[in-house]
């Protein structure tokens, strides 16, 4: 149609520049690419030929250039993006993928057929033929395969031959497991990467180091396996060591059959693994523990690959057969350093830590001792851990090691307060209130997953700040002014590093908290009061003792803990007794968050400019 | 339903529309979002992993697009998040995957006129702000007489804008973020002709003021 238009009437046409001369719109589309190739010969070959009509081309060009450099002007001041928004949008995406949950195979499977059947065009018979030998196909094997009722053994042999057939059509097949962990108040995504053929493991969750650690702990005192949550054989493994526990199969409607064990004795009371019927695959698991907090498991996704198509550092390197495994006992003796050295060897150590993750949460702590020695000590999660954080830190003359897994720990009876467990963690009261801000967060979020999914958001980058405003604190208390003072060049910039990195993470998760809480924080806590309060402490005089950078950091700490408690107090289950007026924390909260971020900034600066004191 | 991804690349076309932007990450307006490389490897992703996907690549020319047709800088993370998230949606469902940039766009503009249309309003530029960014505009000439004509012209780009009608500058905003006429019309819902009419009627416009 078009192609008629303009061939038969472009040339011809007539207006407002008559006479054989390209009317505007057809430069336009000229330019735009909207031409046949034929229109656009005829327009290109007029345009060479014509002066006229090529400075009219030229104008437009140029009014279009003009036109995009202003657009480009208005949207520069917000370019890019902000980042953190992203990590917003991904967990209300694994939020809203939960909700949804996982399509069944059946109709994935479908759907991909369909789309292979779109892009190779066949006729449209072919196509509704293909459909229709697939849905019938499809319903056949599903009627063929369902089972009305199988025993617990059963139901478990098949989901373990299940997986097995799974991963025997992958050459060296890693299992790429994606689930949803909910324990408490804590919930997180654990993404774990298994390599059956080598045994490795590797996961990553999206929470901070302390939610995963409270996790983690609950699985371990319910003697559970971290590593291969939500996996038949383990399920068995589990289930045989319990040889008092009582078994039903539940069938559901939704074509899905629940195992259920319940044990008379030991940490878990009951446990629930769900399978598929279609594919006995496991899709969901639950634990009732002893104290009646539970732990529950859903899969979001689950993916088998070829180890090739990961990238190599997924995984630990595999270990050489040839070479010895060094005992902690032989790790070289460490030196007698002076005063200067063992200051120096501290901050390598602090920056050891901090780039192992370990400085943020992890019950790890550097001494110096008496005899002139400095001490790394504490408890991590486990072994692998365990030779990660030796691995490094022995790289470092003068410095001795004492680290423990948690299970080491456990074994150790009069360990104290340096635990790494901290107890009652998920043993809540039984005898809570409603949050303080319950009807604004249900005002905000009607949808309760969502609701959960901020109020942990919000919880997480709070102890995120608390446990970087510890690290902060930790490191000004390790280095009074005659400790930096003795510090080479070197040590006296890395330590300068250390502090500028954690300042500007911190200063990131006080802005990114402040977004998160102004969703259900009323507008009324914003008052003028607040903000006078908050100029007036900013405008006050500060004393040069004042500006040392230690002290500022004693006062983000105790702000940023005041931070972390009114956010747990007002967004979660308070005991009973609570009688906070509720606009009084909100406005202290607000006050807080704000005046952190002229202290941040102004500690920044501080800590920056020229040598470090 | 041919075609797929595949449809996103389809329409890399050369023109003066993308030819600007220098400073903040390159051609935004006909930039192909997603790398050619990349498509074939969409397909085979998970709806969540494709969802990512397309969200870090489609959100920089998304964002503009909006500052652009004027919805404040606070509400567009929320309008783009919430295109991915019902982008999500219709993936899940099975919906139609041609032009997926598209449809996040035209899911967008909807957004934006329906959802927050309580909140909707062209950014103010200030006297002072307006300066800055006039200053900002990348130099190519650099006589002060020639800056001096460059930020006039911008100015007189300023003021040609507020002279269209609401369609007219609908059909260039999308023109700049690099759709064929055809897709304009789509998000749009105007035909084809319209469309060619309404940018020649506000490129005409605009010229005019530029005169």
């Amino acid at each position: 149609m078009r192609k008629n238009r303009y061939n038969s009437s472009w040339r011809a046409r007539t207006g407002p520049f008559s006479g054989g001369h390209l009317t505007d719109e057809d430069l336009i589309r000229s330019l735009d690419g909207e031409l046949s190739s034929k229109e656009t010969a005829e327009a290109d070959a007029h345009i060479l030929s014509c002066w006229s009509c090529r400075g009219r081309r030229q104008a437009i060009e140029e009014g279009i250039g003009d036109l995009v450099e202003y657009q480009n002007a208005i949207a520069t001041p917000y370019l890019p993006p902000p980042l953190h928004d992203r990590a917003i949008f991904l967990a209300r995406l694994d939020a809203l993928a939960a909700g949804l949950g996982r399509p069944s195979r059946f109709v994935t499977m479908l759907r991909e057929t369909i789309r292979m059947l779109g892009i190779h065009p066949l006729n449209r018979v072919a196509q509704v033929a293909g459909i229709l030998l697939l849905v019938t196909s499809g319903l056949a094997l599903y009627f063929l395969q369902t089972t009305r009722i199988v025993s617990a053994d059963e139901l478990l042999n098949r989901a373990t031959v299940s997986d097995m057939n799974t991963l025997k059509a992958v050459a060296e097949p890693v299992v790429i497991q994606r689930l949803r962990v909910h324990v408490g108040r804590q919930l997180l995504t654990r993404t774990i990467y298994r390599d059956i053929a080598h045994n490795r493991i590797t996961s990553r969750t999206d929470v901070s180091g302390l939610g995963k650690e409270l996790v983690r702990a609950a699985y371990l005192r319910s003697s559970l396996d971290w590593n291969t949550p939500l996996d038949a054989k383990t399920y068995r493994s589990w289930r045989s060591r319990h040889a008092d526990g009582q078994d039903t199969v539940i069938q559901h409607e939704s074509g899905e059959v629940t195992l259920q064990t319940k044990l008379t004795a030991g940490p878990v009371a009951e446990a629930d693994l769900t399978v598929r019927t279609s594919d006995y695959h496991a899709i969901a698991e639950r634990y009732q523990l002893a104290d009646h907090s539970e732990i529950e498991i859903a899969e979001l996704s689950y993916d088998v690959i070829p180890l090739a198509a990961l990238h190599e550092n997924v995984f630990a390197p595999l270990p050489e057969p040839s070479l010895p495994r060094f005992p902690v006992a032989v790790l070289p003796e460490p030196m007698s350093p002076n005063d200067a050295g063992l200051a120096n060897a501290q901050v390598q150590a602090e920056m050891t830590l901090h780039k192992l993750g370990g400085d943020l949460g992890e019950e790890i702590e550097i001494k110096i001792r008496p005899e002139r020695e400095i001490v790394v000590e504490g408890v991590v999660t486990d072994e692998s851990r365990k030779q990660q954080v030796q691995a490094e830190l022995q790289k470092i003359a003068g410095v001795r090691m004492h680290i423990l897994t948690i299970a080491e720990a456990a074994q150790q009876p009069s360990r104290g307060s340096g635990a790494a467990l901290r107890p009652g963690a998920s043993a809540q009261t039984m005898s809570a209130s409603l949050p303080l801000l319950d009807s604004e967060l249900n005002a905000r979020f009607p949808d309760n997953d969502q609701r959960m999914a901020y109020v942990n958001q919000a919880l997480s980058l709070a102890q995120l700040a608390s446990a970087r405003a510890w690290a902060l604190y930790r490191l000004a208390d390790r280095h009074p002014s005659q400790d930096v003072a003795r510090l080479s060049d070197p040590s006296r910039r890395e330590l300068q590093a250390l502090l500028i990195d954690h300042i500007s993470v911190l200063r990131e998760d006080v802005s990114l908290l402040q977004n998160q809480l102004a969703q259900v924080l009323s507008r009324s806590s914003n008052t003028p009061a607040a903000n006078t309060a908050v100029s007036a402490r900013n405008n006050a005089a500060v004393s040069e003792s004042q500006r040392d950078w230690r002290i500022r950091i004693h006062r983000v700490h105790s702000s940023i803990e005041t931070i972390h408690e009114a956010t747990a107090t007002l967004l979660t289950s308070s005991p009973i007794n609570n009688t906070s007026n509720v606009e009084e924390i909100e406005i202290n909260l607000r006050t807080s968050l704000t005046e952190m971020q002229t202290e941040l900034q102004d500690l920044d600066q501080e800590v920056r400019k020229g040598n470090l004191k | 339903m041919s075609g797929g991804l595949s449809a996103i690349f389809r329409n890399a076309i050369p023109s003066v529309w993308a030819s600007m932007d220098t400073a903040t990450g390159g051609v935004v307006g006909l930039a192909l979002d997603i790398k050619i490389g990349d498509a074939e490897r969409l397909k085979t992703d998970s709806p969540e992993q494709r969802i990512i996907h397309l969200y870090d690549s489609l959100r920089p020319s998304l964002y503009r697009y909006l500052i652009n047709i004027g919805v404040s800088p606070q509400d567009v993370e929320e309008v783009v998040q919430e295109s991915f998230l019902r982008l999500f949606r219709h993936l899940r469902s099975g919906g139609n995957e041609d032009n997926l940039r598209g449809w996040i766009f035209k899911v967008a503009h909807n957004l934006s006129i329906n959802v927050f249309q309580g909140k909707r309003h062209q950014i103010e530029v200030s006297p002072e702000l307006w300066q800055q960014l006039s200053l900002s505009v990348p130099d190519r000439t650099p006589s002060p007489e020639g800056q001096l004509l460059q930020q006039e012209r911008i100015h007189r780009i300023k003021n040609g804008l507020a002279d269209l009608t609401q369609l007219q500058r609908n059909c260039l905003n999308l023109r700049v973020a690099g759709f064929r006429y055809r897709e304009i019309g789509e998000i749009l819902n105007i035909g084809t002709s319209t469309v060619a009419s309404s940018l020649r009627n506000a490129i005409a416009r605009i010229m005019k003021r530029r005169a």
